[in-house]
């Protein structure tokens, strides 16, 4: 070893070694000077002229050595750090199979949290591409309080918030509606977004090529169009050339002015392909202006304003509309939020449920590599205590910790990426449905920092498990005899290690159970309608078409639908399966005056055959025949729902309902069961008018029932449309099955619990392993124990049993504290799960898993010390 | 640093350090030896010519020490007393290579220009 290593100088070491070495040269100038007979303080003081500006100098050399003395400790450190990490190295390399497990095991943790954590910052850390995120808020609609699906604002109260609150530069309208583009290929129908003249401004957001819409554009509705960059890429193959062209949407030649950037979106309207202008002026005389609620509306927010005086601004306007217009205002309000919540609100708290998920995983594999370091750290116990007694520091000691955990955290970090991609591309596949539209996500700078600070932060963590037990004299530790460093502290640490690992599956264990209940429950609810053998697709016309156009083609569209082999019915009507029903307030003939509004009514149209097509029950009466045409007295038919709420005591047959201004009165001849929009939410109240009376300009959506796999004849449909109209696209032809399992209900639950459940597999997994290394090092320190136990007649089974019963202990410990966490959780959890937190058979299928789980890990260490050959071990020793 | 920019490029204090750096390697080509050695040895190998001040000496040892070109340790004068004694390290043996023929060409360069004739009128 060099020498320098052992010699570190301090500043004033330096200083008397170098005065030292001064005064040695003066004396022996002087005796030199004696020698030649002056006197001795005489030859002294020459000495000292002689040899010229001595402070100076000793300055000088002061500096000097310094530098050096630095320079030298940093290549010091630097050679220590080197064979801190070599000896980091040998000791992982020492049980190559033990190292790979536990650092794959701490590589999917480090893994799971970065590939969730990477959606996170998608989400809710990436900055929106809006300029000044602080001053931008939506204007969140409230209908009765809640954001349900009716909750938009009316053109009139948009236009009221503009001109009476004062706390907005300016407040922009956005609404959408379903389009069909028709040259460049296959007739698509796409989302897009309408935009009041001063969107772009409010929303401070830039083109990616040609022009934004102002003012200008806003004396028309569409007429101009912005594309997105995802559609303009799809459909028109990134060709700058389109800004300028006109392109047909529904039937109209609309011009092309701009293309947005790839990132930026509609707000709340993420799947919008395009954006063009919206013109309100004409609307608001209307007698709908007040009444259709159809709009979002996002305002910029005046300098220095606050979200609660914009909000308290905002009441006084909605306060004030209220008591002009209590008809049409009375269940509306709105609620300022700031423009990431309204983007990614919802999001925030399912990503939380699935990031502590992924974090749980995370604990469990450090609990694991504390684990393995905790019983490496004893078996160099004699090690460490030499080096001790032969003078090496603590500090030194404690820096070998220190690089130990970072060629842990280098080697976390680097496979913990790798899977972290592999999650994110599995992410990308089964997420995607669940997020906004267009949400990306990847291994981003600010993923990668993350990553490296999670697998920095957990590897210090585990190794200051092994350093807390670390020796702290070296004399102390020399007299500990190989047995004895299986001291019963390092034991008792790493039980406790395992217990935690057992308490966290348990956690993550009732989650999944709790969210596969939920799933089951959600998908065996009582819809309404059945959705086996069944499929479903929209229709949207391109074009408008006079009611005898519609009433032609629908009859012989569900005519040759129930022509096909296997179709048994075949209906239609604007539907309760989307999400786009129409509410309206019900008028009842003789009751409704202007001050009482009536039952707010999910009002569908239908033909004759869609309720068997769906297989809703008739309950009363009769539902629509062909003879319901244009012509003959309107009819209506109710839901079961309705019935009770509005006619308890009485038959509402008979009954003449409107919905709806400037539509006639309709007799109600039938009562039919209730059905649900979604898995969870209550059934509506609702009204359905006859498709051929009622007509619905827009298109429609149609049900087919079949006797055979429905999936056979989607084929079949598609040429039947085709035939009646070569340019309509068949939209969402999918099974009903398929429909209601896609449900976003149901899909978003089932994400979060394929998620949880992947993450508790996981968890069972690692812990599993720490289940194994702890019983295996117990049974490694009990061999003796057991060789006694045997030589004195103990058969293979007792001590195959008495291991066992160890384990047992110890899961029992770890669901204790397990299963109460759980609960608490799940507690929290209460929107989304639709069971009880406490569900018997959920709790005990977790606990059962557990038990099992871990007894099997510990059974081949237990198998193991039954073959132990009591003669051999007691001559061991 | 090489011996041309030594000096051409140098201010007049960092040329005299540069000589009398060049002049302990050489000493301590020698023998290892401690700073006040190194002063007689110069004094005497150049007939009185040179007499380096202890303190320029002394700090052009601590400022080649730092350079890592020699290196010491304690030890004992021919007269008993502690003192300490500095020796070359590898490096400083190829950096007084170098060192010797830049003064030698520079040493050459000089005696030529001297050395014209008729320059005196």
């Amino acid at each position: 070893m060099p020498e320098h290593i052992f010699f570190r100088r301090s500043r004033g070491e330096i200083r008397a070694d170098n005065r030292a070495e001064l005064e040695g040269w003066i004396d022996e100038r002087a005796d030199q000077l004696t020698a030649q007979g002056v006197d001795p303080s005489e030859a002294r003081r020459r000495a000292r002229d002689e040899f010229g500006d001595i402070a100076d100098a000793e300055s000088y050399a002061l500096g000097q050595d310094l530098a050096a003395e630095r320079r030298r400790r940093v290549r010091v450190w630097a050679e220590e750090l080197g064979s801190d990490l070599r000896i980091a190295l040998r000791v992982l390399a020492r049980a190559p199979l033990v190292s790979a497990v536990v650092l794959l095991t701490f590589a999917l943790g480090v893994g799971a949290t970065t590939a969730v954590f990477s959606v996170f910052h998608a989400l809710l850390l990436r900055p929106l591409p809006y300029g000044d995120e602080q001053t931008l808020v939506y204007l969140q609609a409230l209908d009765k309080g809640v954001i349900g699906p009716n909750a938009r604002l009316s053109v009139a109260a948009l236009v009221a918030l503009q001109e009476r609150s004062t706390s907005f530069t300016g407040i922009a309208g956005i609404e959408t509606g379903n389009f069909v583009i028709s040259d460049n290929g296959d007739p698509e129908q796409v989302m897009g977004a309408l935009l009041g003249g001063n969107a772009f401004e409010v929303l401070r957001t830039q083109v990616g090529l040609g022009r934004a819409l102002g003012s200008v554009d806003a004396t028309q509705t569409g007429q101009v169009v912005i594309l997105s960059d995802e559609l303009w890429r799809r459909r028109f193959d990134a060709d700058p050339a389109v800004v300028g062209r006109k392109l047909a949407i529904n039937d109209e030649q609309w011009q092309v002015v701009g293309v947005m950037p790839p990132h930026v979106r509609v707000p709340t309207y993420e799947e919008a392909q395009f954006w063009a202008p919206r013109n309100y002026s004409g609307t608001l005389a209307d007698a709908n202006a007040r009444h259709v609620r159809a709009i979002r509306a996002f305002g910029r927010l005046k300098p220095g304003l606050s979200a609660r005086t914009a909000q308290a601004d905002v009441n006084r306007t909605m306060r004030a509309l209220q008591a002009e217009f209590p008809r049409a205002y009375r269940d509306v309000d709105a609620r300022v939020v700031p423009i990431r919540s309204a983007v990614a609100g919802d999001f925030k708290m399912r990503l939380l449920v699935v990031m502590s998920a992924a974090g749980f995983v995370l604990l469990i594999a450090c609990a694991n590599v504390a684990g393995m370091l905790l019983s490496r750290a004893i078996a160099r116990r004699h090690e460490l205590s030499v080096r001790i007694a032969l003078g090496a520091r603590t500090r030194r000691l404690v820096r070998q910790f220190l690089a130990e955990a970072f060629v842990l955290a280098l080697i976390g970090v680097t496979l913990g990426l790798a899977i972290a991609q592999l999650g994110i591309v599995v992410l990308r596949r089964i997420a995607a449905p669940a997020l906004p539209a267009g949400t990306t996500f990847a291994l981003e700078p600010q993923v990668l920092l993350f990553a490296g600070a999670v697998a920095l932060t957990s590897a210090l963590v585990s190794s200051l498990f092994p350093a807390l037990g670390a020796p702290h004299s070296g004399v102390s530790l020399l007299r500990y005899d190989r047995r004895a460093s299986h001291s019963r502290g390092s034991r008792r640490v790493r039980l406790g290690l395992v217990i935690a690992q057992l308490a966290v599956s348990v956690v993550l264990l009732v989650g999944t159970g709790l969210f596969l209940r939920t799933l089951h429950r959600l998908s065996a609810l009582d819809l309404g309608y059945s959705t086996k053998r069944a499929l479903t697709f929209r229709l949207q016309f391109t074009r408008p078409r006079t009611n005898a156009e519609q009433d032609v083609f629908w009859s012989s569209l569900y005519e040759q639908l129930r022509a096909l082999p296997g179709a048994t019915a075949a209906g239609g009507g604007n539907i309760p399966l989307s999400g786009q029903n129409t509410t309206a307030g019900l008028q009842i003939e003789g009751r409704a005056n202007d001050s009482e509004r009536g039952p707010d009514v999910r009002y569908a149209v239908a033909s004759p055959d869609y309720f068997s097509a769906l297989g809703i029950p008739l309950v009363r009466g009769r539902t629509f025949t062909d003879a319901d045409r244009e012509g003959t007295p309107w009819v209506a038919v109710i839901s079961a729902g309705l019935a009770r709420q509005v006619w308890p005591n009485r038959d509402p047959i008979g009954v003449r309902v409107k919905a709806g201004e400037g539509k006639p009165w309709a007799t109600i001849v039938g009562v039919v069961g209730d059905v649900r929009k979604g898995s969870i939410d209550p059934a509506q109240p609702s009204l359905y008018t006859a498709q051929l009376q009622d007509h619905w300009p827009g298109g429609g959506t149609v049900i087919m029932r079949t006797s055979g796999d429905p999936v056979a004849l989607m084929e079949n449909v598609r040429e039947v449309v085709k035939k009646l109209d070569p340019a309509l696209p068949v939209i969402g032809l999918r099974t009903l099955d398929d429909f209601r399992h896609n449900s976003p209900a149901i899909a978003d639950r089932r994400l979060q619990m394929q998620l949880i459940m992947i993450f508790a597999l996981l968890a069972m997994a690692v812990s599993a392993i720490g289940v194994f290394g702890v019983s295996a090092h117990a049974m490694e320190a009990r061999r003796h124990e057991f060789g006694i136990r045997m030589a004195l007649g103990s058969s293979p089974r007792d001590v195959l049993l008495l291991s066992l019963r160890d384990t047992a202990q110890v899961v029992m410990v770890g669901a204790a504290i397990g299963l109460p966490l759980a609960l608490i959780l799940a507690e929290r959890l209460r929107d989304t799960l639709h069971v009880r937190p406490f569900d018997l058979s959920t709790v005990s299928a977790a606990l059962g898993t557990v038990v099992l789980v871990a007894l099997l890990a510990s059974f081949v260490p237990a198998r193991r010390a039954t073959l132990i050959d009591p003669a051999r071990t007691l001559r061991d020793d | 640093m090489n011996y041309h920019e030594l000096t051409t490029a140098m201010t007049t204090s960092e040329r005299l350090q540069g000589t009398v750096d060049v002049l302990i390697l050489k000493t301590l080509a020698w023998k290892p030896m401690h700073g006040y050695a190194i002063g007689q040895f110069l004094a005497e190998r150049s007939r009185g010519a040179l007499t380096v001040e202890g303190a320029a000496l002394y700090q052009g040892l601590h400022r080649l020490e730092r350079k890592g070109l020699i290196r010491s340790r304690w030890g004992r004068s021919d007269t008993k007393r502690r003192v300490r004694v500095y020796s070359l390290t590898p490096s400083g043996r190829t950096q007084l290579i170098e060192e010797e023929a830049g003064w030698k060409r520079y040493a050459a360069a000089v005696g030529r220009v001297l050395s014209l004739r008729g320059a005196h009128a």
